[in-house]
């Protein structure tokens, strides 16, 4: 069965849905009985979720609005 | 931007819709600039490679077959100029070095020699909607925590877990091993992962 180390070292795999299905029964019995490994893969879960909302993200709208403006001549404005 | 997204932008992309082009630039523009940043500390060099892709991008859509994804063909272009103009300014070797994984085994200080953990993972809050719109402080400290982080693997990080980009596309914009790029994700998450903890940990309410 899976050590903790293995866990941390395959959490990418698992959130890819790149594990071998028995490397999968695995992970997912070694989290039964792991308190600290299903904290770990919830932290894991969680940083990617915050990592992939880009709220954190600081946009630059005037530099956006120079790009736009700068090559808005090969679009077309269209009436919604 | 999920591929279904993608192609349906694409589709009015190429039908030259202004709008369309709005929502491109808003979507991939700041992260542009802070991958560029990864390349370079400096900025007008960040800004020429953003701007000379983009003009690529534009002039290139009408051709764009669609065989790579839009967000890995515009971050392979934004890619191959910052190397071009990091080369031009007479840098020994570019800022980053994306080939720079040491072969250490990950996180081998965290584990004892049976393979548990050397100290208990704490409980973590539970991230909602609302938070993860509103809370200003935790905005301010997944975004230093990135900064912190080396360049290449703030390199990976942000093309892996922000744009969403598979492994082997992004060893393929940086020029590194699908290998190595995982390792520096694994490193760059762990980084993110410590800092957020600092205001993730579930605290224990004694009555």
């Amino acid at each position: 069965m899976f050590s903790c180390r293995d866990v941390n070292d395959k959490a990418d795999l698992l959130a890819g849905h790149k594990l071998s299905p028995l490397d999968r029964l695995q992970l997912h019995l070694h989290l039964l009985i792991c308190r600290n490994c299903r904290h770990f893969i919830n932290q894991f879960e969680q940083t990617r979720q915050i990592l992939s909302s880009r709220q954190w993200l600081q946009h630059d709208a005037d530099a956006e609005a120079e790009i736009i403006k700068k090559f808005s001549h090969f679009f077309v404005k269209r009436d919604i | 931007m999920a591929q279904r997204q993608d192609d349906h932008l694409l589709d009015r992309l190429r039908a030259r819709d202004e709008q369309a082009f709005c929502e491109l630039v808003h979507h991939y523009h700041s992260l542009m600039l802070a991958f560029a940043k990864t390349f370079t500390a400096n900025k007008n060099i960040a800004e020429e490679a953003i701007q000379d892709t983009w003009a690529i991008v534009v002039e290139g859509l009408p051709r764009f077959e669609g065989r790579s994804s839009l967000k890995t063909w515009i971050y392979s272009i934004l890619a191959n100029r910052l190397r071009s103009l990091t080369v031009r300014e007479a840098r020994a070797r570019p800022f980053a070095d994306f080939s720079a994984a040491d072969g250490q085994p990950m996180d081998a200080d965290k584990f004892a020699a049976d393979g548990h953990w050397l100290n208990p993972v704490q409980a973590w809050e539970q991230m909602t909607p609302e938070r993860l719109v509103s809370d200003r402080q935790l905005a301010a400290l997944v975004h230093e925590a990135i900064e912190k982080l080396p360049e290449n693997q703030r390199a990976v990080l942000l093309l892996r877990d922000v744009e969403g980009e598979d492994g082997p596309a992004v060893a393929t914009i940086l020029g590194i091993s699908e290998a190595n790029q995982r390792v520096l994700l694994h490193r760059a998450r762990q980084s993110v992962r410590q800092s957020l903890s600092l205001v993730m940990v579930k605290v224990e309410k004694h009555d």
